[in-house]
């Protein structure tokens, strides 16, 4: 099941042809090397608009929000079983 | 580069499509043809099927889930299985089965919300693959995870062998979607035979149905694999013993109509011969806008409490007219149904002037139509709508000054919605309720708004 986080996190990627991709992230003081992308999706909530990563980092998969009008990271959720 | 070249050359705009009827009383199958460029193509239909597409979608994010049974439910807390991965249909679950019926038929079940937000973005994603392999208006998207695309005027050029198009369709959604998103491609001269085909075709494959195969598919499948054809139909035609389309050949008109009713008599003989079902054609027939705009909810539990019951009326109805107004429509048919657990109640009214405003859809529905209710149930399932839209340039204006002020109000809230989400301005009867967001559903009934003007 997917856990809420929402807390703030900090986010290393590349830009190729345009287009983001997040390879790094830092949560709690801790740093997390992304493996995969699994899914990408653009949602919007009224005007504002977000980019959510799927991302697999080591055993464990995290989704993390891109708010593209304040241009801030959060990690929204974590699967935990 | 070369494509877009050979793209450039078909010209759509230049090219003449006639769609022909060809032997309608010889009981042959109806046979679309198109005319490009002077050259006689046969019509070809794809019908594009996402395998499982909610679980594979959830499975394609989280690999931890690939290769396991899944329920999807709605949300945390819910009892119905919306959908299920190809895993735990092996096991029997179906979608609409309980949370509890689903688990004795596949222990191992595990029950996962739906991200509706993200379907509806994949399916956006999807659109855009569609459009590449054939222009508008030759796409048109039947629910969030099926489409029929014609291909007939680029198949001279660019897609000699449906099978290509078939095929790149299925490289591209993986490319777009990811490696475990597969799709089943079915390949026709009509809607209802690429429908079919793809239905029948085993997972992640391409499947055609031509003249040479017609008789043959049309008596080896049930009436499940036919678009249209329900459950309570295909329940009366048991009792002819009628289990197969092409069975339904056997039957004239005037014997069916005393089962069926002159509506399903007439429409099970074409598709007895393969012919495109009315719910089909009815693609064909523009819509420039939305006829109505509806929307329920099933709780968690029985509502009887009045405060309650109102508030989550006045949500749905919340919702319904700023849709109606984001869409620049209104709308003179109000319409509300309750729902309990063996019981249902429900009326309508249709007015003499349109309206578009929360206050005025709660003043026909919740003071005048549901006060008349004898309230003989506890409610678990809620139904608000209006319909007889209209665009609201259209329609007179009232002239009396409160409404007036009223609808400034409406616009002002509107544009703060626009900008900030649905809800964020919202009405004093609804600050202490938990909030029924906007979602979409399966079926994607509203897709014009959705794929549209969201």
């Amino acid at each position: 099941m997917y856990q809420s986080i929402n807390e703030p996190v900090t986010v290393v990627g590349v830009y190729h042809r345009g287009q983001f991709t997040p390879r790094k992230f830092r949560w709690q003081r801790r740093q997390y090397v992304i493996d995969e992308v699994t899914l990408s999706s653009d949602t919007k909530d009224g005007g504002v608009r977000k980019r959510l990563y799927s991302v697999t980092a080591g055993p464990n998969v995290y989704r993390l929000e891109f708010n593209r009008e304040t241009e801030q990271w959060q990690l929204a959720e974590l699967w935990v079983e | 580069m070369a494509v877009g070249g050979v793209m450039g050359g078909v010209a759509v705009g230049r090219a003449t499509t006639e769609r022909t009827a060809v032997g309608p009383t010889t009981g042959r199958t109806t046979i679309g043809h198109a005319t490009v460029d002077g050259a006689t193509t046969k019509r070809t239909i794809l019908h594009v099927d996402i395998n499982s597409y909610f679980a594979t979608l959830l499975q394609q994010e989280n690999p931890r889930l690939r290769g396991r049974p899944i329920g999807i439910i709605k949300d945390v807390g819910r009892s119905c299985v919306i959908a299920a991965s190809k895993e735990a249909k092996q096991h029997g679950v179906r979608t609409g089965s309980s949370l509890v019926e689903a688990r004795r038929r596949c222990p191992g079940l595990m029950a996962v919300p739906a991200s509706f937000d993200r379907y509806l973005d994949a399916t956006k994603r999807l659109q855009r693959i569609f459009l590449a392999i054939a222009p508008p208006p030759n796409v048109y998207i039947f629910s969030l995870d099926e489409a029929f695309i014609d291909i007939t005027t680029c198949r001279r050029y660019l897609y000699r062998r449906p099978r290509w198009a078939a095929e790149r369709l299925q490289a591209d959604i993986k490319v777009e979607l990811g490696e475990w998103v597969t799709c089943n491609v079915g390949i026709s001269h009509n809607r209802l035979l690429a429908k079919i085909a793809s239905e029948i075709s085993p997972k992640g494959s391409v499947a055609e149905i031509s003249h040479a195969n017609l008789d043959a598919v049309l008596a080896s499948i049930t009436f499940s694999d036919v678009c249209g054809v329900g459950y309570r139909l295909e329940k009366k035609l048991a009792k002819l013993g009628v289990s197969r389309p092409y069975q339904l050949r056997f039957y004239s008109v005037a014997e069916l109509e005393p089962v069926v009713g002159p509506f399903w008599a007439r429409e099970l003989r074409r598709i007895a011969y393969g012919r495109e079902p009315h719910v089909l054609r009815l693609i064909d027939r523009p819509q420039p806008h939305m006829k109505s705009v509806g929307r329920s909810i099933t709780g968690y539990r029985l509502y009887d409490d009045e405060a309650e019951i109102r508030a989550i009326l006045l949500n749905l109805m919340e919702e319904v007219t700023a849709k109606v107004r984001r869409m620049g429509l209104a709308g003179r048919l109000a319409f509300i149904r309750l729902y309990g657990h063996d019981d249902s109640w429900g009326a309508h009214r249709t007015l003499r002037y349109h309206l578009q405003r929360t206050d005025q859809l709660f003043e026909v529905l919740y003071r005048q139509l549901y006060q008349s209710w004898p309230r003989r149930f506890q409610i678990i399932k809620f139904w608000v709508g209006l319909g007889l839209l209209q665009p609201v340039s259209t329609v007179t204006p009232s002239l009396l000054p409160q409404d007036g002020q009223r609808q400034a109000v409406a616009t002002a809230v509107d544009t703060i919605s626009r900008r900030y989400g649905l809800f964020t301005v919202r009405s004093g009867a609804l600050l202490n309720q938990p909030i029924i967001r906007p979602e979409v559903t399966g079926y994607l009934g509203d897709r014009q708004y959705q794929l549209e003007h969201v």
